[in-house]
Order: C-alpha cells, then sequence, then structure tokens
C-alpha cells in the first residue's frame, strides 16, 4: 500500500471521530502536533505499535487502515435522550459504533443472524395517539414478550436474548440515560449510561424499547428537526415504560396487600418498588396515573426527604457494581473458547488487561476450555 | 533453539508458573515490540508488577523485533475478513514476524492464533508449551498437573481446527 494512501485513510478516520488534528496529536501521544499532520501528509513513515494506537485512538480495527475491502460500516443514526454537543457528538457517536461493530463481528463470528427483532408490531402514529393506546400497546407487547407480572426482572435478557438487540452499557456521563439506533448492517442497539442507578436502568430500557419498537413510526430527521415532536414521543416513550415495568394488576395487587386503613408506609412503596425493579419516583408517577393518589401528591413525594432517606437505606444493599451487558461477555467468552478471538482481542473487547483474563473468566463463571464432546444419537 | 514467543499471554503464564526465567537461560527468546508493552503484570499469590522492558530487553536477555506495515498487510490479506478481526494489533505484528524470519520457533497456547498458522503456512514452526517445558527440563512434580491449555492435545487440537479452517476458506465460508 503507497504511504500516501495510509496517510489518506488516518486523516479520514481522524476526522470520522471528530478529533482535530491537535486533539489527535495529543492523544496519541506524539510531542507536537506537526508529527501527526506529516505522517497524514504521506511525509513520515508510521511504525506498527503507533498504527495499533492510531486504532485505538480512532475507535476502528487496524485492518480498516491497511485492507481495501475493510471499509467501515456506514454512520450511525442514534437518537439521544439528550444530545452531546456538536463537538464531543461525533467522537462519543465514533466509540459506540466501533463498540457494535464489536458486537456484531462477535455474532458473525458466532454464526448468530444478528437479525434483531425490534419492530415486533406495525405502529402508525394514529396507533398511539392516546395514553389509553399506549397502554393497550404495552399491554400486548409484554403479552408477546411473556414478561410476567415484574416485567423489569426479565426484560433485558428477553431484549438481548429474544429480540436480539444489542444492549451496551457505556459511560456517558452528561449525555443522558440513553440512546438508541437501528442500523441495517448492525442491527437495533441501545447505548445505557452505566452510570446510572440499577433501578433506573430497567425504566431506561422500557423506555428505549419504545423508540425501538415506533423507530419506522417516526422518522429520527423528524424528531431531531421539531423540539415538540421529540417532546412528545419522550412522553410516550416514558408512559410506555411506566405501564410496560408496572402492570396495572400486579401492581394493585401489590399495593392492596400492603395498605391498611387507606394507609401505605413510605417504606412499603420503596419496598414494593424494588420489587418491581424501578425507582420509587417512578412507581408514584405509576400510582397516580393509575388514581391511587392525586398527581400534586406524587410530586410533592417525589421531592420528600424523608422517602428519599429511606430510599437510600433501602436500597443500600443494591448491587454498585457497573451494570454490563450479560449477552456481548458471554459472546466474546464463546468466541475465546472456540477460538474465534484471540486472547488479546478478548481483552481488548472487554476492556481488562492480559493478565486478569484468567481472573474475569472464573469470577463470571466462564471458562477457556472446551471440554469433552459427547457423542449425540441422530434420529 | 531460537524461541519465539508470541503473545503477551504465553509469558504473562511462564512468569506465573515460574519457568520464565529459566526458559530465558536456556533458549535465545525474541519477542515483537507490541508485545513487550503487554506485559504488565503477572499473577502467582497476588498481583506482581513487571517492567518487562527494563528487566529483558535493556539488559539484552530477550531480542526485540519489529515488523513493518508491509508485513502487517501482508498478513492481514493471507486471512479471510472474519479472521483479521480475530486477532489483537500485537498478534499480527508477532505472525508477520514469523513469517518473515524462517529460523523461529514459535511458542502460544491461543487458540485463534493457533487457527491462523495454516493460513500463513507456518504451522510446523509451532511448538506446543508442554514439548517446550519438557524440552527445557521444566518437568511437573509428581501429583501436579500442568495447566490444560498448556498441552500438547490443547495445542493439536486448535492447529487441527485451524488447518479445517484454511480448507474450507476456499469453499468461500468466511470464518
Amino acid at each position: 500500500m503507497p504511504i500516501s494512501s495510509l496517510a489518506e485513510r488516518l486523516r479520514k478516520a481522524r476526522e470520522s471521530a471528530g478529533l482535530t488534528i491537535g486533539e489527535a496529536a495529543s492523544r496519541l501521544g506524539f510531542k507536537n502536533y506537526q508529527i501527526l499532520s506529516n505522517i497524514e501528509k504521506g511525509e513520515r513513515e508510521v511504525k506498527v505499535n503507533e498504527l495499533a494506537v492510531f486504532a485505538r485512538t480512532y475507535f476502528c480495527n487496524m485492518s480498516s487502515f491497511l485492507i481495501n475491502d475493510d471499509e467501515p460500516f456506514t454512520a450511525i443514526n442514534l437518537l439521544w435522550r439528550k444530545a452531546p454537543t456538536e463537538e464531543r457528538k461525533k467522537e462519543v457517536e465514533a466509540y459506540i459504533k466501533n463498540r457494535f461493530e464489536q458486537y456484531h463481528i462477535l455474532e458473525k463470528l458466532l454464526e448468530i443472524d444478528n437479525k434483531s427483532n425490534h419492530s415486533l408490531i406495525t405502529i402508525k402514529q394514529e396507533d398511539i395517539r392516546t395514553n389509553y393506546q399506549i397502554d393497550e400497546l404495552c399491554s400486548k407487547i409484554g403479552n408477546m414478550l411473556n414478561l410476567g407480572s415484574k416485567p423489569a426482572l426479565s426484560l433485558q435478557k428477553v431484549m438481548e436474548q429474544d429480540l436480539q438487540i444489542k444492549v451496551l452499557f457505556i459511560k456517558l456521563s452528561d449525555f443522558g440515560s440513553a440512546a438508541s439506533t437501528v442500523h441495517q448492517e448492525l442491527g437495533a442497539a441501545i447505548v445505557v449510561n452505566n452510570e446510572e442507578a440499577p433501578w433506573r436502568i430497567n425504566f431506561t430500557l422500557a423506555h428505549e424499547l419504545f423508540h425501538l419498537i415506533t423507530w419506522n413510526t417516526f422518522s429520527t430527521a423528524e424528531i431531531e428537526a421539531d423540539h415538540n415532536l421529540f417532546g412528545e414521543i419522550e412522553k410516550k416513550a416514558d408512559r410506555f415504560a411506566s405501564t410496560l415495568l408496572l402492570p396495572e394488576t400486579a401492581v394493585r395487587q401489590e399495593l392492596d396487600k400492603k395498605i391498611i386503613e387507606k394507609q401505605l408506609p413510605f417504606s412499603d412503596i420503596v419496598d414494593i418498588a424494588r420489587d418491581f425493579g424501578v425507582s420509587t419516583q417512578a412507581l408514584l408517577y405509576r400510582m397516580a396515573n393509575l388514581r391511587l393518589i392525586p398527581w400534586d401528591k406524587a410530586n410533592e413525594l417525589t421531592k420528600s426527604e424523608e422517602l428519599a432517606m429511606i430510599d437510600r437505606r433501602i436500597r443500600n444493599d443494591s448491587p454498585c457494581e457497573a451494570p454490563v451487558s450479560e449477552r456481548f461477555i458471554s459472546l466474546s467468552a464463546k468466541c475465546l473458547r472456540k477460538g474465534l478471538i484471540s486472547r488479546g482481542k478478548f481483552a481488548e473487547i472487554i476492556d481488562i488487561d492480559r493478565a486478569d483474563i484468567d481472573e474475569f473468566l472464573e469470577y463470571r463463571g466462564l471458562t477457556e476450555m472446551e471440554g469433552e464432546s459427547v457423542e449425540i444419537m441422530v434420529a | 533453539m531460537k524461541l519465539w514467543l508470541l503473545d503477551a499471554d504465553v509469558i504473562i503464564k511462564f512468569l506465573e508458573i515460574d519457568v520464565f526465567d529459566k526458559l530465558v537461560s536456556l533458549h535465545k527468546i525474541h519477542v515483537s515490540s507490541s508485545v513487550i508493552d503487554e506485559v504488565r503484570f503477572y499473577r502467582r499469590s497476588g498481583k506482581i508488577p513487571v517492567n518487562f522492558r527494563e528487566q529483558y530487553i535493556d539488559t539484552g536477555l530477550i531480542i526485540e523485533f519489529t515488523a513493518s506495515v508491509a508485513e502487517i498487510q501482508h498478513v492481514l490479506q493471507c486471512l479471510p475478513k472474519l479472521k483479521r478481526e480475530s486477532l489483537h494489533a500485537g498478534e499480527t505484528e508477532s505472525i508477520a514476524i514469523l513469517v518473515r524470519d524462517e529460523s523461529l520457533k514459535m511458542c502460544t497456547f491461543d487458540a485463534a492464533a493457533l487457527r491462523i498458522l495454516p493460513f500463513l503456512n507456518v504451522s510446523d514452526r509451532a511448538v506446543p508449551a508442554e514439548h517446550l517445558l519438557n524440552l527445557s527440563g521444566l518437568t511437573l512434580s509428581s501429583g501436579n498437573k500442568l495447566d490444560a491449555i498448556l498441552s500438547e492435545n490443547y495445542f493439536r487440537s486448535k492447529l487441527d481446527e485451524g488447518k479445517k479452517d484454511f480448507i474450507y476458506s476456499f469453499s468461500g465460508k468466511d470464518t
């Protein structure tokens, strides 16, 4: 490959990652931007170890710099709850895209059909105009997915395993709690902020599921251009998440068990929210929505210091480990076990040190060994 | 033996089972530049940090080789698309050097790396870790069992899978 061609690819990769030449040079560890500038002009050769750092910094595979048919996938169109600023957006989206590509490659290596089933039913805009219609949709989806009376307990697994939606947990910091996308090659995907409290994650997943189900109902361009429409859809997604995770009959039954003489202690509210895998705030709004408490009261209670304190105490034993995509880890481990990815690649994908691989596998109850095979009788 | 340690994992494993320094004293060991930076610590009873460059390269105990971009490109071109995705940059560099220097004998227990070797016609230069240890007189005392991934059986089975992959690759199956 001529040096100019590699130089050109490196420049394009940097631009796709949304990095200026100065930012990139500093992240690549060059003493000044002139070195990178010379590389991009084809005036300085690139060393192999530098190429690996380029790939890491620009969120792509090293082979995409060197092989003609390893062109990256087309851009992803993420629907953000709170979009990053324009200057950060490109970089964050390039990172997310790279993670989804890795996910996709794992599926391909294992010969898993990655066609996600996110579009469970065809939904027209007039099908979800009212809250009543959204509640109907929830009940239909809940039944289709066999989510049971406490949907939060199985939602992530069902979304990942049955609907083959790629769910990734990434540190999004200021960029809201989540984003979702449907990509022609990569399938349906959700990225969730891994800093979210565990009891909020289920709500986020259900909210994003609404966006995926209605991906073809509203165009992303239309949503991004119209702030009011975006706000309306967000409200619908929240309604969907609330109704899906807190089914009316199940919630009423649980409340009935705890209400004595029309009174429900704060601690029981927190307990019920915890049992349903949602935040206390989500339960309060659902109770208002079911007309069990007035909206004003729900608003007042979400600000109550006492309730917040009880909530913190009761949830103190909740896992504080950052959430992970079990399916992504399981696919990575399967690929490692079957010799479809190397240990180095595994460490890179999971983002751990090479020396930690064995400990990581042991901790997660995974193994690198295939074990002996059993002969199966063919009928 | 002019020994090529393909990846950081084999070095870390040999450090963990406390045979690395013995191997260094018995063989002319070579490693790629990328691999050197990847060996940062190993575990025995706890986490033991290692400055591999300072301890082994700067002292001349181990020789460092670097591949060129063209050599890496050659390796990638020999592999089907999905196989290219199976390796880490450091392993790709290591394999490129193995292809270049025919006098090197290579040791790894990485299944994906072993499955790549037939595509580059270098399978006969790979040595199972178990064989290397036996050859170096590093046998386990009775009652101790060698880690299964270091065994000759594991090595042979992965190499055989790689040979099958290579044959199937002509049928257009891209794995």
